[in-house]
């Protein structure tokens, strides 16, 4: 298959590989992760019941692709209690600007808690059209995104 | 903490903020006058908000504005038993929780609600502030005419300590403008929480403006529980309604961008979002009623006196409010006539509730939008409800 790129901006740049999750819907970051932090999963399963896309996945150090984050305020702190579980995603890519959920997340994880969540943002609608679940993608630190 | 440490811990913090803001633009930090902090649950696991709080704590900064907090998880009184015995287990550190938000400048040692503003730390129009909690922020900026983010847990409390907020986004006058026209045109007056879910849901994060709405004069109460439905099934932080909001008021369809787009509201659309709220579910007989996600106010628990004049709950309810409101309508008239139609009254958070495992044995019935939307319980109109869940007395 021929491989395809997209381009967008890279607020915490970072060279990953991975495989993605797509949601097509916003992400509701407490809906999607309380679960796993209440009950102190092993594994970030989604549990958001509003969201067929991300509902029962493994989430699990998986590149999040996302048109952005939605949903109550304590989001963010959801992110980072993800990433004090190690249970973190490798990368968040949103196709629109990052909410401010998902960045004051993503800086709580990885500047209180020394993880490294990847973000990129304004990747563009197109981005949630051509990455499928389960594929293969590569976040290059210049905000580059390759799916193989 | 050393000075060292403590220089530490201030310098993450404004770190964070700073890239907070700059990610968005901002080029300088504005003062704030207040800070609404939204996660008040002392989850035994939450080590990343208690390792936060506590680096804070021991820096030893206070808040510079007023500040107050989400409402507790528990009530010893009023729990069902195992509900009582696994909350204290898995909230076993909310004493932890408040001594520090004590300690951090909570303003009352009781100031846990989800509706701030009906409690004392009410901002003006115009005021930059610092809040979380979505139903609290999107109500602040829409019905008071505040300006504030949607910022997230911790971030608040960063701004609050700093006494100042990168200055971006629903702070400025050009974020404030209406991207969508919402033209209501239901038969009869929507239920908040149907309408609102179905404007979140469908604007995803932008600044609604809707008509249509004037006709039915819309409690101030109503505006709230519309605002946290659109904040749950999107990322609305302002909306305006024609004649009903703060700056609609003020400026009316010039808030509306020239090149914004439409929603047309109607009986259909609102039937099927109903239908997607409930998932099909419905309850014979609920172990629970659920009113007030977000808190009532003194005002809309009166209106549910009237509702209920002559009629009881079939089931234990709970009609969930500040604890100041609490207080004063126990101690006011209304609290016989509450207690006769089978109500108790509480302040915690019904999220909180329902995240401890065995509430999920109990089928619980809801009439808020929020709290069906983050929990197993199923949400019916007030109306649905009284007629399927009350007897006459």
């Amino acid at each position: 298959m021929v491989s395809r790129e997209f381009r967008g901006r890279p607020l915490v740049p970072g060279y990953v590989e991975g495989e993605a999750v797509l949601t097509k819907n916003g992400l509701n970051w407490l809906a999607t992760y309380q679960k796993t932090v209440v009950s102190r999963t092993k594994r970030a399963i989604g549990a958001d019941k509003n969201n067929p896309d991300v509902f029962e996945k493994d989430l699990t150090q998986k590149i999040l692709v996302i048109p952005h984050g939605i949903g109550s305020t304590t989001g963010g702190l959801v992110i980072a209690e993800i990433a004090c579980m190690r249970l973190e995603p490798k990368a968040i890519l949103c196709a629109h600007t990052v909410d401010t959920l998902t960045l004051s997340g993503v800086l709580l994880a990885n500047n209180w808690f020394n993880a490294r969540i990847v973000l990129v943002d304004q990747l563009g609608e197109e981005v949630l059209e051509k990455i499928s679940t389960g594929e293969k993608v590569i976040v290059h630190p210049d905000g580059m995104v390759e799916v193989q | 903490m050393t000075n060292d440490g403590e220089n530490k811990t201030m310098e993450k913090l404004k770190t964070t903020l700073e890239a907070y803001g700059k990610t968005y633009g901002a080029n300088r930090m504005l003062p704030c006058k207040s800070c609404h902090f939204v996660t008040s649950c002392g989850l035994r696991f939450l080590d990343s908000m208690f390792s936060i709080l506590h680096q804070l704590v021991d820096s030893r900064p206070t808040c510079k504005v007023p500040l107050t907090a989400n409402p507790r998880p528990l009530d010893t009184r009023n729990y069902p038993f195992m509900e009582r015995i696994l909350g204290g287990f898995l909230y076993s550190r909310q004493r932890e929780l408040e001594n520090l938000l004590l300690r951090l400048g909570l303003i009352d040692p009781d100031a846990f609600t989800c509706t701030p503003y009906y409690i004392g730390n009410e901002p003006s129009y115009g005021d930059i502030i610092a809040w979380a909690e979505s139903s609290a922020v999107i109500y602040a900026n829409s019905v008071l005419g505040a300006r504030t983010n949607r910022n997230s847990s911790i971030i608040e409390i960063f701004s609050g300590i700093l006494g100042e907020t990168p200055e971006f986004g629903l702070l400025l006058d050009e974020n404030r403008k209406a991207t969508w026209l919402v033209e209501v045109k239901t038969s009869s007056k929507p239920d908040p929480f149907i309408l609102g879910s179905l404007i979140g849901k469908t604007v995803g994060e932008d600044v609604p403006y809707i008509v249509g709405l004037e006709k039915w004069e819309l409690k101030e109460y109503e505006l709230k529980d519309l605002g946290s439905a659109m904040a749950s099934w999107g990322a609305v932080g302002l909306f305006h309604a024609g004649e009903l909001t703060a700056e609609a008021r003020e400026e009316g369809p010039r808030l509306i961008r020239d090149d914004h787009k439409h929603l047309v509201v109607d009986d259909a659309k609102l039937k099927k979002m109903e239908q997607e709220m409930t998932k099909g579910q419905t309850i014979e007989k609920p172990d629970l009623i659920v009113i007030g996600c977000p808190h009532l106010s003194r005002e809309q628990i009166h209106s549910w006196v009237t509702k209920l004049e002559d009629r009881r709950f079939i089931v234990r309810t709970f009609m969930l409010a500040a604890p100041r409101i609490v207080f004063e309508i126990k101690n006011s008239k209304d609290y016989d006539r509450l207690k006769e139609a089978g109500v108790r009254l509480s302040s915690i958070c019904p999220l909180m509730f329902t995240n401890i495992p065995t509430s999920r044995r109990l089928n619980i019935a809801t009439t808020s939008g929020k709290l069906a939307y983050y929990s197993h319980a199923v949400f019916f109109r007030e109306d649905t409800l009284v007629e399927n869940f009350t007897v006459k007395r």
